[in-house]
């Protein structure tokens, strides 16, 4: 008996699936993720109550004394910052989901299907952005209640939202990389979070630079999320807020965290059984 | 039935596969052939490997050696090709609890290339055939354990598997809807499927598989169909009751005799081994040349249970009588009890 000869085995004997059938495999599971936003909207709190809670807190609490380093309206300083925040925390998500396919047991009924593993992960990457999506547009819409207006135009203000997701898609890979190697959803979040914790404090998301002592100042201009939000100040706000070099080192970072990390999350994710 | 030979195709070849986890040989050269359309039963108590068999089976564990072929395809070289044909439930349901039940039959259609239309029809006559119908808009995370477990069945069942490997797949069903999973494990194999399943309950075994191995610490340490197992493994006795209960001691010396040991088993009735049908006929012209009346005489055949324990206690670790657990047997009847 040859594996050519039984009459069992499937007229398709090929170990690839063409592009446009993943494509469609991705659609299928794109869909899924969707629905199950739709269900357990409640996930989407940490990319939607959070950023909110953050920019009343530092708007209303500490605004008043923070204005001065900032200068000008606190408001229209905060607001690129908490997009900043919100798109680089927003893709520990992505993490998160894949860590639970593999931990439910998911991940060997798709690994069971003849279908490319990889469209599970980039069905994963996809659906975060577009849950980033919806996560910026409301955020905007609270930013745009409280007194927050675009002083650019529509494609500065696009291309800083496109710049922001281009950083959130780096720290994605970052994501699946530690989604795929650490042992539960718990300890995705804790991880990324004690990763991305000490780089928001110390950065220009809530307040100057120039306010932090001289040592601290060092890492706070090297820090990608202060490039980042000193770039999406310039492309959202205008006006004082220049950009300078800031959008090149973000991008450099978003590009840079790709090329790093993609490699090791996908030989990590392609290894997981 | 339908005109398939059976013993010409199979479906399952198994030739000294091995798994090791670490230290651990979980799986130690097995070897295995199963005929297509037929039901193979896997038994063996917890970590005997019967999940790690049905992983590698399946495509999702790589052996450490041997070779499996299923539809006469490597699992290693052919896994896209062996994913075609093969249809898996794993011990633990792998639902999305945060999808409805039907989304989540839908979704495997479509993962099959099934267009909308025929992934749509198909996840509804699966969710019928596993009485999920009502509740098949509901999200899987309100599901019962036992329902979550049939839709899982339901979402192996889409792509109409050849070869269908069914982990525990009874684990959790009430006893109705475990009946009619053997009804659909029956249906499936008269129209070809070949089915492997695992299983604690010896009942399972015997109700569904023409074929059943029992494993422990990753060998096989017996194989046959059900009634070769009981007679051959744990045998088959004898008890006599004689009619002056005085007599009692002197059947004791003549079974101790002929079939090499003897118990008094109940109040008045002693009994002993057969291992061979000519001893029956010797024990009795003993008796008879004893001069010793007997009011009752029975042959007994094993349960599978006792045969699974005979082995298991046998070749297994486990050779304190206290630590053998309970027979699953009986903790299934009174789960069953419970249910009702
Ligand atoms: N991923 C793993 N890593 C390490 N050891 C493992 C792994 N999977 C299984 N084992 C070990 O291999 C042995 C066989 O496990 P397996 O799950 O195949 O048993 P089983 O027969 O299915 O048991 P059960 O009836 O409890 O489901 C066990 O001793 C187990 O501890
Ligand atoms: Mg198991």
């Amino acid at each position: 008996m040859t594996a050519i000869t039984s009459t069992l085995a499937p007229s398709n004997l090929s170990s690839r699936t063409g592009l446009r059938d993943t494509l469609r495999h991705t659609g299928a599971l794109i869909r899924r993720n969707l629905l199950s936003t739709k269900a357990t909207p409640e996930e989407l709190l940490d990319v939607t109550f959070f950023p909110i809670i953050m920019t009343v807190m530092f708007t209303y609490v500490f605004g008043g004394g923070l204005k001065s380093s900032t200068g000008g309206d606190y408001i229209e300083y905060l607001i690129p910052g908490i997009f900043v925040q919100m798109l680089s925390f927003g893709s520990i998500g992505v993490g998160i989901k894949l860590n639970s396919d593999f931990d439910k047991g998911l991940m060997d009924r798709f690994r069971s299907l003849p279908i490319a593993r990889v469209s599970v992960l980039s069905a994963h990457l996809v659906s975060s952005v577009l849950r980033l999506l919806l996560a910026s547009l409301i955020t905007f819409t609270v930013a745009t209640c409280l007194g927050f207006r675009v002083h650019t135009n529509v494609f500065e203000f696009f291309g800083g939202i496109a710049l922001l997701l281009a950083l959130g898609f780096g720290v994605s890979w970052l994501s699946v990389y530690v989604g795929t190697v650490v042992r539960s959803p718990q300890a995705v979040q804790g991880v990324l979070n004690i990763a991305l914790f000490p780089l928001m404090f110390c950065s220009s998301i809530f307040t100057s630079v120039s306010t932090m002592p001289g040592w601290l100042q060092a890492f706070a201009k090297v820090n990608p999320l202060t490039t980042a939000a000193d770039s999406a100040r310039a492309l959202m706000v205008g006006g004082q807020f220049t950009a300078g070099h800031d959008v090149w080192i973000t991008l450099a970072w978003a590009a840079g965290m790709s090329i790093v990390f993609a490699p090791l999350a996908l030989r990590a994710y392609n290894r997981h059984i | 039935m339908n005109t398939r030979n059976p013993s010409e195709e199979i479906a399952i070849q198994v030739e000294g596969l091995v798994k090791r986890f670490g230290e651990q040989t979980a799986v130690d050269h097995v070897d295995l052939a199963v005929p297509a359309g037929s039901v193979f039963g896997l038994l063996g108590p917890n970590g005997a490997g019967k999940t790690t068999i049905v992983r590698m089976l399946s495509t999702l564990l790589r052996p450490d050696g041997g070779t499996a072929r299923v539809a006469g395809l490597d699992v290693v070289g052919h896994a896209q090709a062996v994913r075609r044909v093969i249809g898996l439930t794993g011990q633990f349901a792998a639902v999305d609890e945060a999808l409805s039940g039907y989304e989540n039959v839908y979704m495997i259609g479509r993962l099959l290339d099934m267009p909308r239309k025929e992934a749509r029809q198909r996840a509804e006559e699966l969710l019928a055939v596993f009485g999920l119908e009502q509740d098949a808009r509901k999200i899987a995370k309100q599901y019962s354990g036992g329902m979550r477990r049939r839709l899982d069945l339901a979402a192996s069942l889409v792509g109409r598997p050849r070869v269908l490997f069914l982990d525990e797949p009874t684990t959790g069903l009430d006893p109705a809807r475990r009946n009619d999973l053997w009804d659909i494990v029956r249906d499936l194999a008269d129209g070809g499927t070949t089915v492997l399943l695992t299983t604690q309950y010896m009942e399972e075994a015997e109700a569904l598989a023409q074929d059943i191995a029992v494993m422990d610490h990753g060998h096989f340490i017996a194989r046959g169909t059900a009634d070769e197992l009981k007679v051959r493994i744990a045998g088959r006795s004898i008890r006599l009751r004689p009619v002056v209960a005085a007599e009692l001691s002197a059947l004791r010396e003549v079974l101790m005799d002929v079939l090499g040991a003897a118990d008094e088993v109940a109040p008045g009735t002693v009994g002993g081994p057969v291992s061979e049908d000519a001893q029956v006929a010797r024990l009795l012209q003993s008796i008879a040349a004893q001069g010793i009346a007997i009011a009752d005489i029975s042959t007994v055949t094993a349960s599978l249970d006792e045969v699974f324990l005979t082995l298991t206690e046998k070749k297994g670790g486990v050779s304190e009588k206290t630590s053998v657990p309970e027979p699953t047997h009986d903790d299934d009847s009174s789960a069953l009890e419970a249910a009702r």
